[in-house]
C-alpha cells in the first residue's frame, strides 16, 4: 500500500472510531430509522392516504400523484428536505464542531506534525473525514428508502442515491465555515454557535432574496400590465377618432373619456415606477451577495429536480391555469382577467410564485453548486493557509 | 561538502548549525542554537523554564517554523517530512484520542508513520510488551493514569522502529519503578544504535544514562559536551577541619591564601515547608547569608573558605598534600578530604546562575 493510502486510511479508520464512540451519532442513527418507519406506515391508493390500516380520502390520490412519485416527494421533501437537511445536519454540526479545536490542540497536533505526512494533506484528510458523520447516516437513510420506495411503490430508483453527495455537499458549505472558525478561535462552542449564526444569515439572505424576486416578477407583470392597458387605449383611441371623422356625435365624448383614462394610468405607472426600480436594484444586490455565498437550499433543492417530483407539481400547475382561464370566462376577476391586464399584483398571486420558481428552477446547477463550490474551496483554502503557516 | 566534513555530518544524527525563531513583539525564543548528537547516543537537553527547550524540539520536528534554521536531521534538513518517518517523538503533556484502546493508539500513530499494517499489529504487540502495558493494552486510554499514557506514547514513539527518538519529558508522572524500565528501555535503544534525544527537568535521571547533554539557557546553548568533559574542569578537593584544633591563625594565613569575603545568598530548603492557610503574624525570618571568602592560592588554583570548609581547584591527589601538611603543621585536625565531581545539577545551577539574564555573577568556585 502506497505510504498515501495508509496514512489516509488510518485518519479515516480514526475518524470512524471517533463517531463509534459518539452517542450523537447513533441517537441520529435511531431517529432516522423512525423516519424511515413512518414514511413505510404511510401509503396512498385510489382513494387518498393510507396510516396502516386508517384510510383518510383525499383528492390527492393516484390519481394525481402516482405512488412512486407520492414516495419520492415523501423521500426528498420530509426524509432530505427536512430531516437530513435540518434537523441531521444541526445535530451533526454538534457532532463535528469539535473536530478542528481538539486536532490543533496543544499535545494532540504535535503527535499528528511530527508523523511524515504533510501539512496540507493532513489537514485535507482531516477536513474529509468530518464529512464521514453525514456521508454515513445520509447513506444509510437513503438505502433504508431505497428499499422502502422499491417494496411499496414497486420503483427501484437508483437515483435516489443522489441525496448522499448533495447532502454532503450542502453539509460541507457549512462545515468549511466550522473549520475556519475552529482554527481561529481554538473553541468546539464558538465554532458551533457561528456556524449555525451563518447559516441562518444564508437562510435570510435565501429568504429576502426569494421574497425580492417575487415582488419583481410581480412588477414585472405589473408593467406588462399597463403596457398592455395602454396599447388598448390606444387602439380605442385611435377608433374613437374614426368615429369622430364619420361624424359620431358621442365619439368625442369617449375619446375624452379614454384619454382621461390613460392619463390616470400613466399618473398611477409614475407613481409606482420608483418603487418596482428600487426592488429591482434590491434584488440584483441581494443577488450578487447570494452568488458569493454558499446556496444550502438550492442544491438540496436539486434532489427534487434530479428525481423529477416537479412534474406532478407542473400538472397542478396546469390545472390551476386551466381553472384560472375557466374563471376569467365567467367574468369572476374582472373584464381583463387573463391578459395580464392587473396593475396591482400581490406577491401571493399564483402567477406570481409560479413565475419566480420557474426562475430559481431556471438558474443552472453550475450556478447553485458551482458558485457554492467556489466559496468552499475559498474558505478551505483560508484555514489551510493558517493551519499550515501555524505554530503549534 | 568536502568528505571529511561529509562523514562527520553523517555520525550525526542531529546537526544544528544555527537555529532562530523569533515570535510576535520580537521575542526571541532561539537565539542561534548550534548543537550536534552523535548516532547511537543518549543526549539530554536541560535548561530552565521558558529557556526554549520544547520550541527547539518542536522545530526539529517540523511542528513550529523556525525564523532561521541550517540545520538537519539523519543527513536531511530539518523540514524535510519524509525523514520523519525514521524519527519517533513523544511530546510533553501529549493528549491521546480518548476513544482509542492503548493499542489502537500505537497502531493509528503508526499508519500516520507509514507502517503497514500487519507490521504496525506486530510492532504494537512487541512495544505493548517492552513498555509493560500489555495487560492494560485493550483499555480506553481516557481510563490510564498519567504514567501508563506516558508509556504508551513511549510505545507510539517507536512503533516505526526509528533511528532518531525524541522525548519531551518521557518520566512526567511516571512512578519511580516505571522510570527505571523507561531507563532500561532507553538504554537498550541506545544498544541497538538508535539515538535517543531527552529534553528533561530531571537531572538525575539524565545523568544516568546521558552520555552528552547541552544546557540550554534563554535561548542559547549555555554548555554541551559528555558529562566527563563538562565536569573534569570544575573538579575540586573539599576539606574540613575541625574548629576545636589547636589553630590560632585564620585558615587563609596557614594556606597563604589571597581572599576576598563574599556574600552569598542562602541557599533554599531543600523541601520548603508548605505556606499556612492563615499566615502567622512574626514568622521566622529568612536565614542569613553566608560569608564566604574566595581568592586564588600562592601556586593559582582557586579558593573558597566558608566556615570550616575549603574548597580548592585542585584536582591531583599529589598536589593537595602540601595543604594539608601545611594544615596539620598549624595544629588544624582535618576531619575529611574529598575529590568532589560537580553533578548535573550543579552545572545546570551554574550555566543557569552565569546567564546575565538571571543578573547573577558565575560562581568562581564551582
Amino acid at each position: 500500500m502506497t505510504p498515501i493510502l495508509t496514512q489516509t486510511g488510518a485518519l479515516f479508520l480514526d475518524a470512524y472510531r471517533d463517531l463509534n464512540a459518539k452517542k450523537m451519532f447513533w441517537i441520529v442513527l435511531v431517529i432516522s430509522c423512525l423516519v424511515v418507519a413512518s414514511f413505510a406506515v404511510v401509503g396512498i391508493n385510489a382513494r387518498g392516504f393510507t396510516i396502516l390500516w386508517f384510510e383518510i380520502q383525499s383528492v390527492f390520490n393516484t390519481g394525481v400523484i402516482p405512488k412512486p412519485t407520492f414516495y419520492k416527494i415523501m423521500f426528498s421533501t420530509l426524509g432530505v428536505g427536512w430531516w437530513l437537511n435540518w434537523f441531521a445536519i444541526i445535530l451533526a454540526l454538534v457532532s463535528t464542531a469539535g473536530i478542528m479545536p481538539d486536532f490543533i490542540a496543544g499535545g494532540a497536533v504535535d503527535l499528528y506534525l511530527s508523523k511524515p505526512i504533510s501539512r496540507l494533506r493532513l489537514f485535507l484528510t482531516k477536513y474529509l473525514t468530518g464529512l464521514l458523520f453525514v456521508t454515513l447516516q445520509v447513506a444509510l437513510f437513503t438505502t433504508a428508502c431505497f428499499f422502502l420506495i422499491g417494496a411499496r411503490a414497486g420503483s427501484w430508483d437508483l437515483r435516489v442515491f443522489l441525496a448522499v453527495p448533495v447532502v454532503a455537499l450542502v453539509f460541507s458549505y457549512l462545515f468549511c465555515v466550522c473549520t475556519l472558525i475552529g482554527l481561529l478561535t481554538r473553541s468546539t462552542v464558538a465554532a458551533l454557535l457561528l456556524t449555525i449564526l451563518f447559516w441562518l444569515m444564508i437562510f435570510g439572505v435565501h429568504s429576502s432574496e426569494s421574497l425580492l424576486l417575487m415582488s419583481k416578477t410581480a412588477g414585472r407583470i405589473e408593467t406588462q400590465a399597463y403596457e398592455n392597458q395602454f396599447s388598448y387605449l390606444d387602439k380605442e383611441e385611435a377608433m374613437y377618432k374614426e368615429r369622430i371623422a364619420q361624424a359620431d356625435p358621442k365619439a368625442q365624448a369617449q375619446l375624452d373619456a379614454t384619454r382621461k383614462r390613460r392619463r390616470e394610468l400613466e399618473d398611477k405607472k409614475k407613481a409606482s415606477d420608483p418603487t418596482r426600480r428600487n426592488i429591482a436594484t434590491a434584488h440584483r444586490a441581494l443577488y450578487a451577495v447570494k452568488t458569493i455565498l454558499p446556496k444550502t437550499a438550492e442544491t438540496s433543492a436539486l434532489l427534487a429536480r434530479w428525481l423529477n417530483v416537479a412534474e406532478t407539481a407542473a400538472d397542478e400547475e396546469k390545472l390551476d391555469e386551466r381553472d384560472r382561464r375557466r374563471a376569467a370566462r365567467n367574468g369572476a376577476n374582472g373584464w381583463f382577467s387573463g391578459f395580464r391586464d392587473r396593475t396591482e399584483v400581490r406577491m401571493d398571486d399564483s402567477e406570481v410564485i409560479r413565475e419566480s420558481e420557474d426562475i430559481i428552477n431556471a438558474r443552472p446547477v453550475s450556478w447553485v453548486m458551482g458558485t457554492s463550490i467556489a466559496f468552499e474551496a475559498v474558505i478551505l483554502a483560508l484555514s489551510a493557509w493558517i493551519f499550515c503557516r501555524r505554530d503549534y | 561538502m568536502p568528505a571529511a566534513a561529509a562523514n562527520a555530518a553523517d555520525s550525526l544524527a542531529i546537526d544544528l548549525r544555527d537555529v532562530a525563531k523569533r515570535y510576535k513583539g520580537r521575542v526571541d525564543a532561539l537565539k542561534g542554537i548550534e548543537m550536534h548528537v552523535r548516532r547511537g547516543e543518549i543526549f539530554g537537553l536541560l535548561g530552565p523554564n521558558g529557556a526554549g527547550k520544547s520550541i527547539l524540539v518542536k522545530i526539529i520536528m517540523t511542528i513550529v517554523r523556525p525564523t532561521r534554521c541550517v540545520g538537519s536531521i539523519l543527513g536531511r534538513p530539518i523540514g524535510h517530512k519524509p525523514t520523519l518517518g525514521r524519527a519517533g517523538y513523544l511530546p510533553e503533556n501529549h493528549r491521546f484520542p480518548r476513544y482509542l484502546t492503548g493499542r489502537q493508539v500505537i497502531e493509528f500513530f503508526g499508519g500516520l508513520a507509514n507502517v503497514d499494517r500487519p507490521t504496525r499489529k506486530r510492532r504494537a504487540a512487541e512495544l505493548l510488551e517492552l513498555v509493560g502495558m500489555r495487560t492494560d493494552a485493550d483499555r480506553k486510554v481516557g481510563t490510564y493514569s498519567k504514567g501508563m499514557a506516558q508509556r504508551i506514547g513511549l510505545a507510539q514513539a517507536l512503533v516505526n522502529d526509528p533511528d532518531l527518538i525524541l522525548l519531551d519529558e518521557p518520566t512526567d508522572g511516571v512512578d519511580p519503578v516505571g522510570r527505571r524500565d523507561i531507563r532500561d528501555v532507553l538504554v537498550r535503544l541506545r544498544a541497538q544504535g538508535k539515538t535517543v534525544f531527552i529534553n528533561s527537568h530531571l537531572l538525575s535521571e539524565l545523568e544516568m544514562i546521558c552520555d552528552r547533554v547541552a544546557i540550554l539557557v534563554a535561548g542559547r546553548v549555555a554548555r554541551q559536551g559528555t558529562l566527563n568533559d563538562l565536569t573534569l574542569a570544575r573538579q575540586r578537593y573539599e576539606i574540613e577541619v575541625s574548629t576545636n584544633g589547636q589553630s590560632t591563625r585564620p585558615l587563609r594565613e596557614t594556606l597563604g591564601a589571597t581572599v576576598q569575603p563574599v556574600t552569598m545568598p542562602s541557599p533554599p530548603p531543600i523541601n520548603p515547608p508548605i505556606p499556612p492557610a492563615f499566615p502567622l503574624v512574626g514568622a521566622a525570618p529568612p536565614p542569613p547569608p553566608r560569608s564566604i571568602e574566595r581568592g586564588t592560592l600562592p601556586t593559582g588554583q582557586w579558593i573558597e573558605i566558608e566556615g570550616s570548609l575549603i574548597r580548592v581547584g585542585i584536582t591531583d591527589a599529589a598536589a593537595i598534600q602540601p595543604l594539608i601538611d601545611r594544615l596539620r603543621i598549624d595544629g588544624a585536625i582535618v576531619q575529611r578530604v574529598q575529590l568532589v565531581r560537580p553533578s548535573l545539577e550543579d552545572l545546570f545551577i551554574e550555566a543557569v546562575a552565569a546567564d546575565p539574564a538571571n543578573g547573577r555573577a558565575p560562581k568562581g568556585g564551582i
